[in-house]
């Protein structure tokens, strides 16, 4: 397996009325083409800043973010932009979906950012709304006028309309309820059984099982890695046990 | 107070540049109206002081020829309301032109008089840096009025001639003194050239006198008209004018720079009002989380209003004191143009009560308007607020769908963010439309006032052909037209009578009109009725705007001439704006034949051929013709053989002869030794000839200059305002929308392509306010037109502007919304 998106010394600080505080310190991590990443990590830790410096999102201050072989950090914003829209796919927690417009076009957004609209592309979105459990009726509907569940799995539909390299989420069940949780996190398992690398971001141990790597953050660095077989491939409980263990171990 | 003064100042903060730039537009508004108001009231003014600093008379009453004015005089004075009664001559002439010292002729209707009726007139004192003796040395001396001497570039010694018809005199400058403004300027001469003058002038003879302060004019007019009635005089409806009638002549452009500057601050005024109920609009909806916890902290919902309200007031109050203090340039500025625009001081000084009254105006507009719509707040109780309202719910159908669409996602995109905030974008429709407006208006009119012709052309009243001939008196006008309209330089000509050649006598109205005749007015090109229409039939005519307001006469009414000694009625058919003579009738050649059966037309107005220069027409003519009487003139007789020096002085004194003397033919017989050299004026066809788009842009110089200033800074600051409009629009779009275009940078959309969003969004209102604006523009051209005549509107430079417009728009959204750029997709998403 070879990386898709690593990392050299990379380091990002904030500035706020003079006072530099440094969210990630000089850190080297190497993200595996169709590795399931989990960022893990207490409050403050540098998850999200992490998550978003990867994907482009956000500059890092120091340091190299290479993509392949291709060093985005030093892109310009618009640069950066259209590399998002390439290679990257988007999961958040609080979901952003565009409050103005209809669940179709709100997918339909994110893939004419990167497609010509063509009548391929609409029937790609209405398969995955149909796949992802969001019924033709929801189609017209405002995101409004749906649940957060309803809501989250069309934000996986708009991540992955445009079939990226890497889909990155950012705590993408925390304003879930845990029903709606495991539907989305099922969406994410079946994603990865297809081979879709993805890096995701989270506190919560049972959203951490669904990948096969975890990384530990303290204090914007990593401490710690711990690598399991996907999930559905082993015994459940045994999983559990041991990423609890990593986890008591790195003082979670 | 301290509160919401605290809330107020807080807000003003996070717009930072927002808030400078509507303080600008206030400060703008407030230079223009609290320099305009006062530089009005000093305008006002320069009329009485000018009265009152040379004494010039209050009233004049005009005598007929037959009225005996020392009779007339008397029975003036019987009435205790007259102070200072005297009778007052001098000569006048409405279609003289001036050739200055330059060379340049141009109009120059002008008044001649003896010093000893201008001390008369009012309290005479030459300024003069020559000697008496200089003065007593000077062949044919003339005192020029102060306001002239800059216009005319003139200082003492210098000489300029005035023409009127064939005839021309030659003046030297033999000093200047201060005058009043009386209809044209007034020239004083000495005795022996008063004599002459009056071969060629028309003599006027006044009563001069002073009400007495508190009468009224119009009562001693009548009084004195029922009174000499009674003695046999005849003095029925004789014309009796004031300060009032000369001064609304004074005021024309002064009025017109004073309106265009108020109705552009006027303009910025609606715009701020407009800008200032969507800006407060867009804050409410933006920090409306922000309220609801305000209103949860116990803060009432009329304290927030007042918070909004006292934001605007203190933007305002900058704006305002910045105004105030920039205003007084703006006075200045006017100042200065009125000066030169009159020639006479204007006294000035400072206006704090008008300045004050603008200052609490504006100050009471913004802030009353900023609070009721910040009153809205009241429609979101805290726990509404917390959920962002209602308004931000969407529901219904979704507009311009992605599915299928075709062709660019941005303009898609674009249409669809238009489609969502319709409310704002009708708000965004009437200030680009009221901006818009004052741009297309101001190009229209300096696209026709800018260099002048075309204002001249249509309110002269006047046909503005390229060279005006007139021919000797034994010429056939129809072969001459014949002969003339053959030559490959010309393409028509009209015979005519204007430029003063017949007055008539309106006996009813005891005034004379110059009289404008034309066989056919279809053929001309450059009068236009402003009313009714053209004479056709004998028995028909049309008048100025002038004559049809001072003699009460409109279409249909019938105006009684008299020439020489018969008497003929006519219908008035149209009214026509006249710049020049504006005491004008029109008649038709048979309608000139009813009042003279032996009129034959002896002027011929020449229109060249596209590509043929004055110059070429004129050489062609004198190949064809032979010179000029004016021209042979001005020949040097000092060259040559003894006879052809003698042919040319021969030529010299026919020409005076001609010119001057209104001789119609002059033969000579000069023998020198035993030759005799002889001669005659039956050589000579042409009589005189003269550039009339030359004349008329040297007289319209002023005019047309302050016009063009004027509207080119009238087009500068309305897009100044459109800019700043958009980029403040820009800005509290992007506030509103941040979290909506982070999402979409966050998806890879690119500030570019945000950018061209956001512009492509407000187009559809920048159309629609194009094209109502210009909707707006035409209609007052049109009422302008109404006014001044024809003027002429050129679609496609018009349809052109509108593009370009829309394209400025564009460009101005586009760069408002490069605000994107310096936020990071991260800031805008969590924000």
């Amino acid at each position: 397996m070879k990386a898709i998106l690593h990392t050299e010394k990379l380091c990002k600080s904030f500035s706020n009325s003079g006072l530099q505080q440094h969210v990630i310190k000089n850190l080297d991590l190497e993200i595996m083409e169709g590795d399931f990443t989990v960022i893990m990590g207490s409050s403050g830790s540098g998850k999200s800043t992490l998550l978003y410096a990867l994907s482009g999102m956000d500059k890092p201050t120091l340091g190299k973010v290479f993509f392949g072989e291709e060093d985005i950090s030093s892109y310009s914003n618009d640069q950066l932009a259209i590399f998002r829209r390439k290679h990257c796919g988007f999961v958040f927690q609080s979901i952003y979906l565009l409050e103005n417009m209809d669940v179709f076009d709100n997918v339909m957004t994110g893939a004419l950012a990167v497609q010509k609209n063509s009548p391929e592309l609409a029937k790609r979105a209405e398969e995955l709304l149909e796949k992802v459990g969001i019924r033709k009726e929801l189609w017209k509907k405002f995101p409004n006028q749906l649940s957060g569940g309803e809501c989250q799995r069309v934000g996986i539909v708009r991540a992955i309309i445009n079939e990226p390299e890497l889909l990155f989420a950012d705590e993408p069940t925390g304003s879930l309820n845990s029903a709606s949780g495991r539907d989305v996190l099922d969406i994410f398992t079946e994603l990865h059984e297809k081979g879709q690398s993805i890096v995701m971001v989270t506190h919560d141990l049972r959203t951490a099982l669904r990948g096969n790597r975890v990384v530990f953050l303290r204090d914007g660095n990593i401490v710690g890695e711990h690598k399991m077989l996907p999930f559905g491939s082993d015994d459940e409980k045994k999983r559990r046990e041991s990423l609890q263990s990593f986890l008591d171990e790195m003082g979670w | 107070m301290y509160k919401i003064m605290r809330l107020a100042l807080a807000n003003i903060r996070r717009h930072k540049s927002e808030s400078i730039l509507l303080g600008i537009l206030i400060m703008l508004c407030m230079a223009l109206l609290g320099g305009a108001i006062p530089a009005e009231k000093s305008a006002n003014r320069i009329f009485p002081e000018l009265w009152e600093r040379t004494g010039f008379c209050k009233a004049l009453i005009a005598l007929k020829d037959e009225v005996d004015p020392e009779l007339a005089l008397e029975v003036l004075k019987e009435d205790d309301c007259v102070e200072d009664g005297q009778i007052l001559h001098y000569l006048h002439g409405p279609s003289a032109r001036i050739l200055d010292k330059n060379g340049d002729e141009s109009l120059f209707p002008c008044t001649f008089i003896d010093v000893e009726n201008e001390e008369i007139f009012e309290d005479f004192a030459l300024q003069t840096k020559l000697t008496d003796q200089q003065i007593a040395d000077l062949e044919h001396p003339i005192i020029v009025p102060l306001n002239e001497k800059k216009r005319l570039e003139l200082t003492e010694g210098d000489s300029f001639s005035v023409i009127d018809g064939a005839k021309r005199f030659t003046f030297t400058v033999a000093g200047f003194y201060e005058s009043g403004y009386f209809y044209d300027t007034k020239f004083i001469v000495s005795d022996g050239d008063m004599a002459m003058l009056k071969n060629v002038f028309e003599r006027f003879t006044d009563l001069a006198f002073d009400p007495k302060d508190g009468a009224d004019l119009t009562d001693i007019s009548k009084k004195w008209e029922e009174r000499a009635s009674a003695l046999g005089l005849d003095v029925e409806s004789a014309a009796c004018i004031g300060m009032d009638d000369w001064s609304s002549n004074f005021y024309i452009e002064i009025f017109y720079v004073l309106k265009i500057t108020e109705v552009l601050a006027l303009i910025i005024l609606i715009a701020i009002v407009i800008v200032i109920g969507f800006r407060v609009v867009t804050d409410i909806k933006e920090q409306i989380v922000q309220i609801g916890v305000l209103e949860a902290l116990g803060y009432r919902s009329g304290e927030i209003a007042l918070a909004y309200a006292a934001e605007y007031f203190l933007i305002t109050l900058a704006g305002c004191i910045f105004g105030a203090l920039l205003s007084m340039g703006v006075f200045s500025v006017l100042i200065r143009i009125f000066e030169g625009l009159k020639g006479y001081p204007v006294s000035h000084s400072a206006d704090p009560l008008s300045l004050g009254i603008v200052f609490a105006a504006i100050l009471l507009v913004v802030t009353l308007l900023a609070w009721i719509k910040a009153r809205s707040v009241r429609k979101y109780p805290p726990v509404l607020a917390f959920r962002k309202g209602i308004g931000d719910h969407h529901f219904g159908k979704s507009r311009f769908p992605l599915r299928n669409a075709k062709g660019s996602v941005h303009l898609r995109l674009a249409l669809k963010g238009f489609s969502s905030h319709i409310r704002q974008n009708i708000a965004l429709t009437l200030v680009t439309g009221v901006t818009v407006t004052a741009v297309v208006l101001s190009f229209i009119l300096y696209s026709f006032m800018g260099n002048g012709l075309d204002l001249a052309f249509s309110i002269a009243g006047c046909e503005m052909a390229d060279a005006s001939v007139t021919v000797m008196p034994e010429t056939d006008p129809e072969d001459f037209v014949r002969d003339v309209e053959a030559l490959p330089e010309v393409r028509k000509v009209l015979p005519a009578s204007s430029m003063g050649a017949i007055f008539l006598d309106a006996y009813e109205l005891n005034d004379s009109f110059m009289a404008n005749v034309y066989a056919d007015y279809s053929q001309t090109e450059n009068i236009h009725p402003i009313k009714g229409r053209f004479p056709e039939h004998d028995n028909e005519l049309m008048i100025t705007k002038a004559v049809s307001t001072a003699s009460d006469l409109d279409i249909g009414d019938t105006l009684r001439l008299e020439y020489g000694s018969i008497r003929r009625e006519y219908i008035v058919t149209g009214v026509v704006t006249a710049l020049f003579n504006s005491n004008s009738v029109y008649l038709t050649e048979e309608g000139m034949k009813q009042l003279d059966p032996f009129y034959t037309p002896t002027e011929f107005q020449i229109f060249k051929s596209e590509g043929t220069t004055y110059k070429e027409l004129k050489e062609t003519l004198d190949s064809r013709y032979g010179k000029s009487a004016g021209d042979l003139g001005q020949t040097d007789s000092s060259q040559g053989s003894c006879e052809e020096r003698i042919r040319k002085r021969a030529d010299q004194v026919i020409s005076a002869m001609l010119e001057q003397s209104g001789a119609t033919h002059v033969e000579y017989s000069i023998q020198v030794g035993d030759q005799v050299i002889g001669g005659s004026s039956s050589s000579i066809r042409i009589r005189s000839s003269f550039d009339m788009i030359q004349l008329l842009t040297s007289y319209m110089e002023q005019l047309c200059q302050t016009v063009s200033i004027t509207t080119r800074l009238f087009m500068v600051i309305s897009a100044a305002v459109v800019m700043m409009i958009l980029s403040m629009l820009m800005s509290g779009e992007i506030r509103r929308r941040r979290r909506e275009l982070g999402i979409m940078k966050g998806m890879g959309y690119t500030s570019k392509e945000l950018m061209l969003q956001l512009a492509l969004q407000i187009m559809p209102a920048v159309i629609m306010a194009t094209f109502l604006g210009t909707a707006v523009s035409l209609l007052g051209v049109k009422l302008i037109a109404g006014f001044v005549g024809n003027i002429p509107i050129s679609v496609p430079s018009v349809l052109a502007l509108d593009l370009a417009v829309i394209a400025f728009c564009f460009g101005c959204a586009y760069l408002g919304a490069r605000k994107i750029k310096k936020i990071s997709v991260y800031e805008l998403m969590t924000e």
